[in-house]
């Protein structure tokens, strides 16, 4: 409707002209005041099509009007005089605002504050993570998002676009200041500490030598240990898999008789050094530990964080027993082993005569056998 | 006599009898006084007046939802508003009960 717009732009000029002459308030006294002032107007001009002014005379003494009927002070000197201690500490803030060098402060931060609806943003998408996603802290600085750093850093985009869209808002909204203080509150107190703990705590070291087909990453855990016990019922903290003509394999993904992923996980060594494993991914960016042989390396030997151990294969064959000879090589390393190949014409080996293969004969003692 | 300079002290005693007899929002404040012979009362007068009181802890606000146009804001008496009702009106009695002996008035006519 014509009138109606008339009226409301009639509206919106009459209230900002209030709201200039007021601007001598503090401004939460001045909100305050004029809180549903516009409902307000908007009945008195609702009853008839005359400009607001004709009615309710000119802005400035309406404010008048509004400033002595309220309580307030009608004009800053006046205001001087009170002497409640809110007003003294009001007054106060008001000097220390008035200062140039808070004032230059002040402007500073200003001029920063986009800079902080990035971050605001950037960690909300984290707080996804970490809530949400496993081994989230592995895939920073990208905050994954179902299992991908791509789609994580989708989240944080958009993210940040809101977030920027609420700093903008706040600017010239009390509602949405409200919302955004509230947000970078709520966003610091709940992903700083996570964040300062995953960032402090080296667990984390960068991929370093293995194929790129698999997104490796490495994870070092801080105590326990959980393995598998052999039949002298000494730990069993690798498994190296060969198939039937002696070669070795990799990334053999083992179950037990209930389809149960047989996933060691080693922590310490026998002697308690913490181990680092690095385990290859799956499609959701989940570590695989059930993929053998594990890449293992003791943290504090030194160059852990490079040359995992690649495998050698002794040339002059296994030990008198077919057992690996580990003592001198380091953990983690694949045992000097001649696997022989299998006998193509014999019958299908049983797992008792195949000294040879350190795998079945080593089945763990505490696990039922699927027989 | 310049009737507004007079609305001034007793317009928290006007609004608190109007908020009396029932809950209303700033502009349905203003229309009753009007109604009831105020004619001068000015708009902003009251809402100030409404925003001080309810400052002042001497009224509750609430909002209602309008079918057209904003919500309303309505504001009602509690029970200090209501304390402070009572003892505005005695003042007002004993004042008015002063000036009418000064003026020779036995009986109470209407100044306005």
């Amino acid at each position: 409707m014509n009138t109606t717009a008339r009226n409301t732009t009639d509206l919106e000029s009459y209230l900002a002209a209030v709201r200039a002459n007021l601007a001598d308030l503090p401004e939460s006294e001045r909100d305050d005041l004029l809180e549903d002032l516009e409902q307000h107007l908007a009945e008195v001009a609702a009853e008839s099509g005359e400009p607001l002014s004709a009615r309710l005379g000119p802005p400035d003494a309406y404010a008048a009007e509004l400033r002595s009927s309220a309580g307030l002070a009608a004009t800053e000197s006046v205001r001087a005089r009170a002497t409640s201690p809110q007003r003294h500490l009001r007054d106060w803030a008001t000097a220390v605002r008035a200062d140039p060098r808070v004032e230059n402060a002040v402007a500073f931060v200003r001029e920063l504050q986009p800079g902080w609806w990035v971050l605001r943003g950037y960690l909300a998408a984290l707080i996804w993570a970490m809530t949400f996603e496993p081994w989230w802290s592995e895939a920073l600085p990208f905050p994954r998002f179902l299992g991908r750093r791509s789609l994580g850093l989708l989240l944080a985009i958009g993210l940040i676009v809101l977030s920027v869209h609420v700093g903008r808002r706040a600017r010239a909204s009390r509602a949405y200041r409200r919302l955004g203080m509230a947000l970078t509150v709520l966003v610091v107190l709940w992903s700083l500490p996570a964040l300062l703990g995953a960032l402090t705590t080296p667990h984390i070291v960068p991929p370093s030598q293995f194929a790129e087909d698999i997104d490796p990453f490495l994870h070092a855990f801080p105590d326990g240990s959980g393995g598998l016990l052999g039949t002298d019922g000494a730990e069993i903290t690798n498994l190296y898999p060969y198939d039937a003509d002696g070669e070795p394999l990799s990334d053999v993904r083992l179950y037990d008789q209930d389809g149960n992923p047989v996933d060691i996980v080693v922590e310490r060594t026998h002697d308690g050094r913490a181990v680092v494993t690095s385990f290859p991914l799956d499609e959701d960016g989940v570590p695989v530990t059930n993929a053998f042989p594990q890449r293992q390396a003791v943290r504090d030997q030194p160059g852990w964080e490079e040359p995992f151990p690649e495998p050698t294969v002794h040339p002059e064959g296994p030990g008198p027993t077919g057992r690996a000879r580990i003592e001198d090589r380091r953990f983690g390393e694949r045992p000097d082993l001649t696997v022989p190949p299998l006998d193509d014409t014999a019958p299908k080996p049983e797992p008792t005569d195949a000294g040879a293969t350190p795998g079945p004969g080593a089945a763990p003692s505490p696990r039922p056998r699927p027989e | 006599m310049d009737t507004t300079q007079l609305l001034k002290g007793v317009l928290d005693l006007a609004v608190l009898a109007v908020l009396e007899r029932d809950d209303g929002y700033g502009y349905d404040v203003v229309r009753r006084l009007r109604d009831a012979g105020l004619d001068e009362v000015g708009d902003a007068s009251v809402y100030g007046t409404l925003r001080r009181l309810f400052h002042g802890g001497h009224l509750t606000s609430y909002v209602v939802p309008s079918d057209e146009g904003p919500h309303r804001k309505y504001y009602g008496l509690n029970t200090e508003g209501r304390a402070l009702l009572e003892r505005s009106t005695k003042t007002w009695v004993g004042f008015s009960k002063t000036l009418d002996r000064l003026l020779g008035l036995d009986d109470s006519e209407d100044a306005a």
